[in-house]
């Protein structure tokens, strides 16, 4: 199916700034996505991945929208003070009610990684015409088993290297990881490359777990749509914690609840063989909640 | 700041224009991004950079390449040629848009590489701001590699089989594009239209010196600056302060503006 795309610009003052991406036969019967920034990367996303993964929506049906939130890429700042989560559901309501004006959609997918999975789901929760959101490397919580199967790995390690003098002498020669990490806080030697190189970091707005248990629940009950996709940390630990009575996303709420690990990947997805197990995994839950119907299969 | 689409209808390339905020500066700017994964990073201070010119009285345009960013075209059919292209069509859309004769080039990273390959044999340009250049392209290619590597056997702990068969950080980089990327060495060009040339640095690496020398050499007038900043192409640069060198921004623009 052939794609198109236009740029938008939409809100207060034409504020906002985004491309539609749409099958040469768009249809206001299937769900639109909206792609939301990840962090403070402009729409394009990192590595390229939303404008990638917007077209491979586009290709199978769906009508697409990725847009830089106030103050991100070329979107400018609000200017009604709104605190931070008020301001990005705001942008977020303009979006659809920009679709919703242009295309006669009235139903939505909210979709992003890191920062945009934590907007997705408080988009899902406040906005009704929010069916379905597709989260990445968005909310995860230990459970009480991982983080004491965590504290006991990390003692033995810790009992290991005390025991290991080869550790004593890395230390002292300042090789060790920890002292590199110290002497990197101090402004010493050089980050660099190999082995020592930084590991993945990123934040996230996390809510108290009983609150996004509660409002998960609550969502699967409204029949709003979640896909909770977890890279190689957070896969680790979802599925070290998955089988606990504590696990997040909480067990028993059904079919409205799906978790895919892409175990290996990295949190921005840098390797072309990880995007594609992406695309496919939210291709396949695009796919099953809001099939195409026979006339939209046939254009 | 107008967003919209210029080039062929084939492959249609994303722009954004700034209109100047008087008629004040002669001719106008267009902003040339970095690419790959050097690319998202350059996007917020492009932007800002861009909103100062045009306070300062430059129409601006920024764009990005066929095949990245927001543009049309396949990434997997990119090459040196069809970049340069783009910068051409870009100058000449300012041209028209701007309604003004002459137009400065202002690059980043391979961008900068790409703009100085341009001004010497594509197009005429008034000023030449190299940010940061790439001066050898197979240095930068091994650098990309060595990055890439370490990503897939310290981070991601897979095999080295994986290194060779996904890519270059994040996209795809055909053996054609390899090749003419390495081919490439900016203390080989023979000749800059370029009245001006700002060589500005935020970091010393090496092939500068030899650069700052071959650039006097070539005729136009040459100014050299280092401004001390975090590299902001680099991915530690999301977690530091500097996410836009506000003193490299205007560095450039009381550069340009300068008579």
């Amino acid at each position: 199916m052939s794609v198109r795309e236009r740029i938008a610009q939409f809100g207060d003052k034409q504020r906002l700034v985004g491309i539609v991406t749409e099958p040469a036969t768009p249809s206001a019967d299937r769900p639109a996505f909206l792609i939301l920034n990840a962090g403070i990367v402009h729409r394009v996303g990192p590595n390229r991945l939303h404008v990638r993964l917007a077209r491979e929506l586009a290709a199978a049906g769906f009508t697409v929208l990725r847009f830089d939130l106030s103050g991100l890429g070329d979107s400018a700042p609000r200017d009604d003070g709104l605190p931070y989560h008020q301001s990005r559901i705001g942008d977020a309501g303009d979006a659809m009610d920009f679709l919703s004006e242009t295309r006669g959609i009235e139903r939505f997918v909210a979709c992003g990684l890191c920062s945009g999975a934590d907007h997705a789901f408080r988009l899902a929760w406040h906005d009704p015409r929010v069916i379905g959101a597709a989260m990445i490397d968005g909310y995860a919580y230990p459970s009480a088993a991982y983080r004491r199967t965590q504290r006991t790995q990390r003692l033995r390690q810790l009992a290991g290297r005390l025991l290991h003098p080869p550790a004593w002498r890395r230390i002292v020669t300042g090789q060790h990881p920890a002292m590199k990490a110290f002497a990197r806080r101090l402004g010493i030697g050089a980050a660099g490359v190999g082995p020592t190189a930084p590991v993945e970091r990123f934040v996230i707005d996390l809510p108290p777990q009983t609150v996004a248990t509660e409002q998960t629940q609550t969502l699967a009950q409204r029949g709003t749509r979640l896909l909770f996709i977890y890279t190689a940390q957070l896969s680790k630990m979802y599925q070290q914690s998955a089988d606990a009575p504590d696990a997040f996303p909480p067990r028993g709420v059904g079919a409205a609840v799906a978790v895919t690990c892409l175990t290996g990947a990295d949190h921005t997805f840098t390797l072309r063989s990880h995007q594609r197990r992406l695309f496919d995994a939210l291709l396949e839950w695009a796919q099953a909640q809001w099939p195409a119907t026979a006339r939209h299969a046939a254009s | 700041m107008n967003p919209f689409y210029f080039g062929s209808s084939a492959a249609p390339i994303f722009g954004v224009l700034h209109p100047p905020h008087s008629s004040s500066a002669a001719g106008g700017v267009v902003l040339c991004p970095a690419v790959w994964d050097e690319y998202g990073p350059s996007h917020r201070p492009f932007r800002l950079l861009a909103q100062r010119l045009a306070r300062a009285g430059f129409p601006v345009l920024r764009f990005d390449y066929r095949g990245s960013g927001d543009s049309f075209g396949d990434e997997h059919a990119a090459s040196v040629a069809q970049w340069r292209e783009d910068i051409v069509m870009a100058v000449q859309e300012l041209k028209d848009l701007g309604q003004v004769e002459q137009v400065s080039l202002v690059g980043l990273r391979f961008g900068a590489t790409l703009a100085a390959l341009v001004a010497a044999t594509d197009v005429r340009v008034r000023d030449l701001v190299l940010w940061d250049p790439v001066v050898r392209g197979a240095d930068w290619l091994s650098e990309l590699r060595h990055r890439h590597a370490d990503l897939v056997m310290n981070v991601l702990r897979l095999a080295p089989t994986s290194v060779q068969e996904d890519g270059l950080v994040g996209f795809p980089c055909a053996p054609r594009l390899d090749n003419e990327v390495s081919a490439i060495d900016l203390g080989a060009v023979s000749d800059l239209s370029a009245e001006r040339v700002l060589l500005l640095t935020s970091e010393e690496r090496p092939g500068y010196r030899d650069l700052r020398r071959h650039l006097g050499r070539l005729g136009s007038q040459v100014q050299s600056q280092h401004v001390a900043v975090q590299p902001i192409w680099e991915e530690r640069a999301l977690w530091s302060n500097t996410l836009v060198p506000v003193e490299v921004v205007g560095h450039i623009v009381e550069w340009l503006t300068s008579p």
